[in-house]
């Protein structure tokens, strides 16, 4: 009789059994759970606290209409989509985003691929050095070039130090200085290395097999071009688009320093004074409406990255393109790329630079020289004695260097055990929730982070104020790319040295202690170096969330835009420029690559 | 010595890939037991299972009187607990050891002292000519050296039981052949229990002294390699081991070519689907001379012997003959069968010959 017993499930003790030797063989199954819960609350519980400000009633509010505190309310939805202020903190901020967003986004695509072009396959004079020279934008806080071009554009309508065209005489006007203009050339000249580094890695991926194959047709070069590598690019073009377009929703420092004085809001600078004036609910509604954007620009991507597999083209026996001998036409096209590092790198740093060491912008005498801004003078302190700078490079790197040791550390923990657990749901389940927050821009995250730990929640004490909020969020929000960079460290490394190690008797410390802790010691250096760069420059996470004690190099030199203090700010921001470019030399040393590739966020 | 004996063994992923189902099966002691099958048949996740570094969902694996897991009792283990040599097909040397302190590893893990280890890595490494590779890294070694490493790594400790996951499949035909020479006369000395997973019939052939061809998780026929040739149990076994592969004839159609091939085998045509001839086993004679005809369509020399792809009544063959074929391309030539290399399985794919 076939009566199925083997069906049945084994008793209880039995199944017990089976679990604590999986968990004894398997440590990071309890690994992965402990990360899936830590990570899914500070990933998920911002997002949940954000969608309940912007529903919910503060004390304040519920007072006013008299409701309870926590009462549910479409008022705040209401004041920013159909009210009497909605034009002002809503329609136009978007209107003037969307403005910005195409604009600047147009012109880096249009600058990146150009230069990208011109650099891996022309023979223009001074390409190697190009290669490195314009990425070095993207290593300057996104406030260079703005807090630059103020010093250079500035007039009268400000206070504070005078703009160095003011200063002989030249009065440039509004639109010259503030608005829309300098705000796309700003972010243009700030983006354009991403999509510059993009479109060179595109190029220098693509078989040259394909374009071989059209030249022995009888095609000419500009067919090449235009019939062969363009449409290649199709796809690098799409990402770079949606992808700066999301970066440039979410940016601050640029739209605050140079829209700000003439009252030409973005949605992000909309969210900024919403926070600062109190109004938590209508901040919550717009953080919610930047991460919807971001979220589907970035969805967006990944459904194009999907579907136009057709085009990827790695792979073959192709070599290194032959560059193009663009004749009479070299030193033109030579000219055209040197102007754009001028325009984009070096006249910023040069200006910025100068106007510390000048008494009076913009007076090129000898005797208007000198050290005062630095060394301090008349009573004033300087650079090096201002305790507000020096506090605020102390909490930069305090806060930067915690974040990416955290961030490295447990970048390489997720990947652990997403490549240990392949395929198991906890794997995935880890790999989504660590991804999450790229979705979302910085700055709505700050806003989220702020609703969540405004207040005690359980265990946690109130954070705001404090470094470790500072701290957690960076963490947070870089944990994309550490998980990421990761994954794919230990993907690479593979589980087969650690099994090999298992079969022969070593457990599990002294297979992190022998094996895979030798194995990812660069891996791991990179992990902490790259997010403590991006920590040294972070802005919009961090504006919102500093307090008097806890500002950092960035947020400091902001303060001292606004004061007027250009020459501080700017010394700050080179600081900053110092620090990064360091960093990104030792990881070059580390690493033993030469292009600043790979710079995240 | 003792048997690896697998009891209803079953291994799913995810709840969905049911990798290895309801395998039972005993691998003998002393035995070199070659697990073969294509990619995704199980082969693999079978090794792992014994070496531990899966977990089956339900079953038992037993090696001796030890048991490695119990579904029923709840038992498992762990890798490091087992005593097994186990060699990865990338070998997985690690790249920041020296090959020396890659080969004493398991050593330091059964806290040798310094001498015993130095002593057993000189044993070694004579026997595996690493005279002076000590203080290499892997990869400043050559492929076949790296590899033997990976053997010297896997011996050291003594395991009872050899575990190998296609470890010459990295390697260039001059070598592959060196090595399985190597591997056969290793097995010959230390005379402990091999199984061996490979995708390639042409090593399971050669090394092993019995074969457990794999398919869809489970084992089509485990038996001494001549007979796995000779005497297919099935189908895929049949199509799976030997190169070029078995002729397969449907037989529904009652042709001509079926009533030969039936013929031959001396079967009652009753329920046979197909039937398999093994290129060698079809011979050619002059026009007329067989009792069936056929049209050459190509002709490969290899240098040993010529694969003839023919024209059967419209079907396409191969035949393999040590022979210079008779005729030229284009031409026709008699048919003559070796009736023991025509096989007729059933609607299952069974081979009723072995059936019966």
């Amino acid at each position: 009789m076939a009566i199925s017993t083997s069906a049945a499930k084994p008793p209880l003790g039995v199944r017990l059994r089976l679990l604590v030797a999986d968990l004894r063989a398997e440590p990071s199954i309890a690994i992965g759970a402990v990360l899936a819960v830590v990570l899914g609350y500070l990933v998920l519980a911002p997002v949940a606290a954000i969608v309940f400000s912007a529903l919910r009633f503060t004390r304040m509010d519920a007072v006013r209409a008299s409701a309870k505190p926590g009462d549910m309310t479409f008022s705040y939805l209401e004041r920013v989509f159909h009210s009497h202020v909605s034009v002002d903190i809503f329609w136009t901020p978007l209107w003037n985003t969307l403005t910005v967003a195409v604009f600047s986004t147009a012109l880096a695509v249009v600058f990146g691929l150009t230069l990208a072009a011109l650099v891996t396959s022309t023979n223009i004079r001074g390409r190697g050095l190009l290669g490195f020279l314009l990425i070095i934008p993207y290593m300057l806080p996104s406030q260079a070039l703005a807090s630059a071009w103020i010093t250079v554009f500035k007039n009268r309508r400000t206070g504070g130090a005078p703009g160095m065209l003011e200063v002989i005489g030249l009065t440039p006007p509004d639109w010259l200085s503030y608005g829309p203009l300098p705000i796309v050339m700003c972010l243009a000249l700030s983006y354009f290395p991403f999509a510059f580094l993009l479109f060179s890695n595109a190029l220098n991926k693509i078989d040259t097999q394909l374009e071989e194959a059209a030249t022995t047709l009888g095609a000419p070069q500009r067919v090449v071009w235009m019939k062969v590598l363009l449409p290649l690019l199709i796809p690098t073009t799409m990402s770079v688009l949606l992808l700066t377009i999301a970066r440039t929703l979410g940016t601050f420092a640029t739209p605050y320093v140079l829209g700000a004085p003439v009252g030409y809001t973005l949605l992000s600078t909309s969210l900024y004074s919403s926070i600062r004036s109190g109004a938590s609910g209508v901040a919550a509604v717009l953080a919610i409406v930047l991460a919807i954007f971001g979220i589907l620009m970035l969805l967006a991507d990944i459904w194009m990255v999907r579907n136009w597999q057709r085009f990827v083209t790695v792979g073959g026996k192709g070599g290194k393109r032959d560059v193009a001998e663009l004749g009479a036409l070299r030193l033109p096209f030579t000219a055209i790329a040197w102007t754009v590092f001028l325009v984009a790198a070096f006249a910023p740093l040069l200006v910025m630079l100068l106007s510390t060491v000048m008494r009076e912008p913009g007076v090129f005498a000898f005797s208007n020289f000198g050290l005062a801004y630095w060394t301090g003078a008349d009573g004033q302190p300087g650079v090096f004695t201002s305790p507000e700078i020096l506090t605020a490079l102390r909490n930069s790197l305090a806060i930067a260097g915690s974040a990416a040791v955290l961030c490295g550390v447990l970048g390489l923990t997720v990947g652990y055990a997403v490549v240990r657990l392949s395929g198991g749901w906890l794997a995935g389940f880890l790999r989504q929730v660590s991804f999450l927050p790229y979705l979302m821009p910085g700055l709505a995250f700050a806003a989220a982070f702020l609703s969540l730990f405004a207040v005690p929640r359980g265990p946690i004490p109130a954070l705001y104020g404090s470094l470790s909020l500072l701290i957690l969020v960076m963490v947070v929000t870089y944990l994309p790319y550490a998980s990421r960079s990761g994954i794919s460290a230990m993907m690479q490394v593979g589980r087969e040295p650690e099994e090999a190690g298992m079969v022969l008797g070593a457990g599990f410390f002294r297979r992190i202690l022998a094996i895979i802790g030798p194995l990812q010691k660069t891996a791991l250096v990179t992990a902490i170096i790259l997010p403590f760069i991006s920590g040294m420059k972070e802005l919009s996470l961090v504006i919102m969330l500093v307090t008097p004690g806890t500002e950092m190099l960035t947020t400091q030199s902001l303060r001292f835009l606004d004061y007027g203090h250009t020459q501080l700010a700017n010394a700050t921001i080179l600081i900053i420029g110092l620090v990064v470019m360091l960093l990104v030399l030792l990881l070059q040393r580390i690493t033993k690559t030469n292009l600043a590739g790979g710079l995240g966020g | 010595m003792s048997d690896v004996i697998l009891k209803n063994l079953v291994k799913n992923y995810g709840g969905k890939f049911l990798a290895v189902n309801d395998l039972s099966t005993t691998f003998k002691a002393g035995e070199f037991v070659c697990l073969l099958g294509p990619s995704g048949c199980g082969k693999t996740t079978t090794l792992r299972m014994i070496a531990g570094l899966e977990r089956p969902n339900s079953g038992e694996l037993l090696f001796g009187d030890k048991v490695f897991f119990s579904s029923r009792t709840g038992e498992f283990l762990r890798p490091e607990k087992r005593n097994l040599g186990l060699m990865f097909q990338s070998y997985a040397l690690w790249p920041h050891m020296t090959v020396e302190e890659n080969v004493v590893f398991g050593l330091a893990m059964r806290k040798a002292t310094s001498t015993e280890k130095a002593n057993r890595f000189k044993e070694l490494a004579k026997l595996f000519h690493l005279d002076g590779l000590g203080a290499r890294y892997p990869r400043e070694l050559s492929g076949g050296q790296q590899q033997r490493v990976a053997l010297a790594r896997m011996l050291a400790v003594n395991p009872s039981l050899l575990l190998l996951d296609e470890p010459l499949s990295n390697l260039d035909a001059a070598l592959r052949l060196e090595m399985r020479a190597e591997l056969k006369r290793l097995h010959k000395t230390l005379g402990c229990t091999v199984i061996f997973v490979t995708h390639d019939q042409l090593e399971a052939m050669t090394m092993a002294t019995t074969i457990a061809v794999m398919n869809k998780g489970v084992i089509e026929q485990m038996a001494k390699p001549m007979d796995i040739y000779h005497r297919p149990a099935t189908r895929f076994v049949a199509n799976f081991v030997g190169n070029p592969p078995m002729n397969m004839v449907g037989a529904a159609q009652g042709d001509d070519l079926a009533a030969w091939l039936g013929n031959a085998c001396a079967l009652p045509a009753r329920a046979v689907e197909t039937f398999g001839v093994r290129p060698e086993a079809l011979r050619m004679a002059a026009p007329g001379a067989g009792a069936m005809e056929a049209v050459i369509d190509t002709i490969q020399p290899t240098g040993a012997d010529w694969i003839i792809g023919l024209a059967v009544k419209g079907r396409p063959m191969f035949a393999l003959s040590a022979e210079p074929p008779s005729a030229v391309v284009g031409e026709t030539v008699g048919l003559t069968l070796k009736p023991d290399g025509v096989h007729a399985f059933d609607g299952e794919g069974r081979n009723l010959e072995v059936v019966a």
